[in-house]
């Protein structure tokens, strides 16, 4: 259980750009220590998406959850909080003081620049494992490339309702996956 | 004096009916706290950026933020509290179920469809955040560069960020040893 409280500390210390950069930095803790399978975790990037509220406290409450229970899941969340806390308004002072100074933007430029690159890895993966069966290009699904078109249409017209998008994401797979 | 309860609440909201995680959140937030006029529209921008370069996620980076601003540590705690906790009850009773139905076809077949969502919302962020933070090819060149050293090299995402801050300071040193531009 120190373990887990180990983890999450660390991992909200050096999530930086938000929950969707923890997605990799949570897989490269949880599963290559054995805990959950990469099956699980990808199920579990699923519901977080699927359910409201922060992605990050989602998969954390998740990940706790299934190790230790109630007290897990509240142990994990709340040590992926409490180094935002400390950080958080101390940082907020210095920034607010000093963002129009040329070092901070361009710690800025830098630093959302490669944010994008993470969340673009987060997206491989995801992806990899929605289409494909193996690493093989050759194993992907069709059925699931299928699916994933009509839901792009669909996402396109209900952008500003996406549960909805999901809604259908879950019955459709029902249906042709 | 805003009431404790009053901040409690209007988080507990957000968190509780915000699909899309922390990016889809900042508008709702903005709307909410701005709206009641509990902190000006220049201030919450402001917040905007230091939560998005802080560690942590962003939601509750801005509730910290925000909660602060209004009423000290208190209201960070009670907004911090507000957000989180639609999160954890529902994921605790979702969590609790599947333990039992994971196995189940019709499950699994329903997780599939969603991931498929999940890949288009993932997208769907990566334009939002890189039409604004890919300023020039340069950058469009190290993003690219961070993905590949993670994705085909193993790389931890820890060194990413530890690299960009190293970069951003350094360009800031050569730029003033120039003594001119920026890139």
């Amino acid at each position: 259980m120190l373990n887990l409280i180990y983890v999450f500390l660390y991992i909200g210390l050096f999530t930086i750009g938000g929950g969707l950069v923890a997605i990799p930095l949570i897989q490269q803790q949880v599963v290559e220590r054995g805990w959950i399978s990469v099956g699980d975790f990808y199920g579990m990037i699923a519901i977080a998406e699927s359910t409201p509220g922060p992605i990050g406290i989602n998969i954390a409450t998740y990940v706790g959850f299934d190790q230790f229970g109630v007290i897990g899941a509240l142990l994990a969340t709340i040590s992926f909080i409490i180094p935002s806390f400390i950080i958080v308004s101390v940082l907020s002072d210095l920034l607010k003081k000093h963002r129009e100074k040329a070092l901070v933007k361009n710690w800025f430029l830098f630093v959302k620049a490669a944010i994008v690159g993470l969340i673009g890895y987060s997206l491989v993966n995801v992806a990899e494992f929605a289409f494909l069966e193996d690493k093989n290009i050759s194993s992907i699904r069709l059925q699931s490339v299928l699916l994933f078109a009509a839901l792009i249409v669909a996402y396109y017209f209900l952008r500003k309702k996406p549960w909805i998008v999901i809604v259908m994401g879950a019955i459709f797979g029902i249906i042709v996956l | 004096m805003v009431k404790l309860l009053d901040i409690f609440f209007v988080f507990l909201k957000i968190g509780a009916l915000t699909f899309g995680g922390g990016l889809a959140m900042l508008p709702i937030i903005k709307r909410a706290v701005v709206g009641r006029s509990w902190i000006s529209e220049h201030e919450f921008n402001d917040y905007v950026a230091v939560a998005q370069v802080a560690p942590g996620m962003i939601a509750i980076n801005i509730a910290i933020l925000v909660g602060t601003h209004i009423r000290k540590r208190v209201g960070a705690l009670i907004a911090v509290l507000g957000v989180a906790l639609p999160s954890i009850i529902v994921i605790m009773v979702i969590a609790s179920m599947l333990t039992e139905f994971a196995d189940i076809l019709v499950v699994q077949k329903a997780l599939k469809g969603i991931i498929l969502v999940v890949v288009i919302l993932l997208s769907a962020a990566i334009i939002d955040m890189g039409s604004k933070a890919i300023q020039n090819i340069y950058l469009l060149v190290y993003a690219l560069a961070c993905f590949s050293a993670v994705y085909f090299f193993q790389f931890s995402t820890i060194y990413i960020i530890l690299i960009s801050f190293a970069l951003g300071t350094l360009l800031t040193i050569i730029a003033s040893k120039v003594g001119g531009k920026n890139a």
